[in-house]
């Protein structure tokens, strides 16, 4: 099927959208159009006042009763999507996988075991009580935001969590942390959110750096010093340098160093510690202070 | 008058619909909005002076005002000038010549 689009000949878009501004909207003539009427125009100008009220007194209460509305159904959607894709991928590669990472793990296991040993001893002699878990609120993933890295979870003020708060999963993995809280529940920023800047440690480094988000579940390594040896896998955790995060929590392993001549620092991909596949149950942390926030 | 107003019913809870199985299923597959396209294509497809594409518009921009951190009304309303504007522009300077055989909305 052959096309053709006839474009009016004296088309030029800068000087026909101030045409539009001032012609159709400031100095309405109603003969020369109708796509923008006057009726059109109060219409929008109503909803300008009514979503100024609604920011001002209901925002919070009335996306509370939308998410409560929907919670369920998006809650059965949100297991059955990582279910189905869960199953999708290949299990064999998935297996020899996770055979070699639990094979490292034994063996990093077995080095510790004697460290830990050494430390309980240590801490006994020196009178020094262990240091207690993170106080921690289960709660579940609902859904993705469409058009940015965050997700909606179904614990809110009710369940003690407050803006600020990290959010993490079994086995420490960092996922984000709270942006916004209504009763019930609550919006997590994932560190992947474009711009969204953790103050992070490489320990195998021994040196500080910045996990910069990049949008679209991707996140990067930035302000490593480039005196410094940055090796591939090594692993990434939270600084309390930063005053958002508690120390030591994973963020992911160094991928794709990039050392380049002209940058003084060395930047790095990260492979991020959380597979939104298996991301079901989270854990808010509460934390007592949040310095930087 | 009483047609449309069930068209647009049913639009809007077909969108509302659509719009929950995008972000608690899809993202497991795909970052593309569908949704948008449907909204852009319904806009492109109907008649200028058409009112569906402009509700259309404007609800899928609320609904993402409040599954979002946004201001309620930031998207809405945004999403409502991006389609009067592509409306203006469809009827003030395009002509699709060979589109008249598809249905109208």
């Amino acid at each position: 099927m052959h096309l053709f689009v006839n474009v009016h000949p004296y088309f030029t878009f800068t000087l026909d959208f101030v045409n539009f501004v001032f012609f159709y909207i400031l100095v309405y003539n109603q003969s020369m159009n109708s796509v923008i009427t006057k009726k059109r125009i109060s219409v929008l100008v109503f909803l300008l006042v009514c979503f100024l009220i609604v920011n001002a007194f209901l925002r919070d209460g009335l996306k509370n009763f939308v998410y409560e509305k929907s919670a369920a159904l998006q809650a059965s959607l949100w297991d059955r999507g990582s279910n189905d894709s869960f199953a999708r991928q290949n299990q064999e590669e998935l297996n020899k996988k996770l055979i070699e990472e639990n094979q490292k793990l034994l063996s990093d296991l077995a080095g510790l075991q004697g460290v830990r040993e050494e430390n309980e001893t240590l801490r006994e002699a020196l009178g020094l009580k262990l240091q207690n878990d993170f106080d921690l609120v289960l709660g579940r993933v609902i859904s993705k935001d469409v058009l940015s890295d965050t997700l909606l979870i179904n614990i809110g003020l009710n369940d003690g969590v407050k803006k600020g708060f990290p959010v993490i999963l079994s086995g420490k993995a960092l996922l984000g942390r709270v942006v916004d809280v209504y009763p019930n529940y609550s919006r997590v920023m994932l560190i992947t959110q474009k711009n969204n800047m953790i103050d992070v440690e490489i320990p195998d480094a021994k040196s500080f750096a910045l996990s910069k988000g990049e949008g679209g579940l991707k996140a990067s390594l930035d302000m490593f010093p480039r005196d410094k040896e940055l090796k591939e896998d090594s692993l990434i955790i939270t600084s309390a340098m930063g005053g958002n995060y508690p120390a030591g929590l994973l963020v992911g392993k160094v991928k794709n160093v990039k050392k380049l001549d002209n940058e003084v620092y060395q930047r790095a991909d990260i492979e991020k510690a959380f597979d939104l596949n298996t991301v079901n149950n989270i854990f808010v942390i509460k934390i007592a202070e949040i310095y930087n926030d | 008058m009483i047609k449309e107003a069930l068209k647009t019913l049913f639009l809007i809870v077909v969108m509302y619909y659509a719009f929950l199985f995008e972000m608690s299923f899809l993202p497991f597959f795909t970052f593309f909005s569908f949704l948008i396209l449907f909204v852009v294509l319904i806009n492109i497809l109907e008649e200028p002076c058409g009112r569906i594409g402009l509700f259309s518009a404007f609800f899928l921009g609320l609904l993402m005002d409040i599954y979002s951190t946004h201001y309620i009304g930031l998207m809405a309303i945004g999403f409502l000038l991006l389609s009067l504007l592509l409306k203006l522009i469809l009827s003030r300077y395009v002509r699709v010549g060979s589109l008249g055989w598809l249905p109208k909305i």
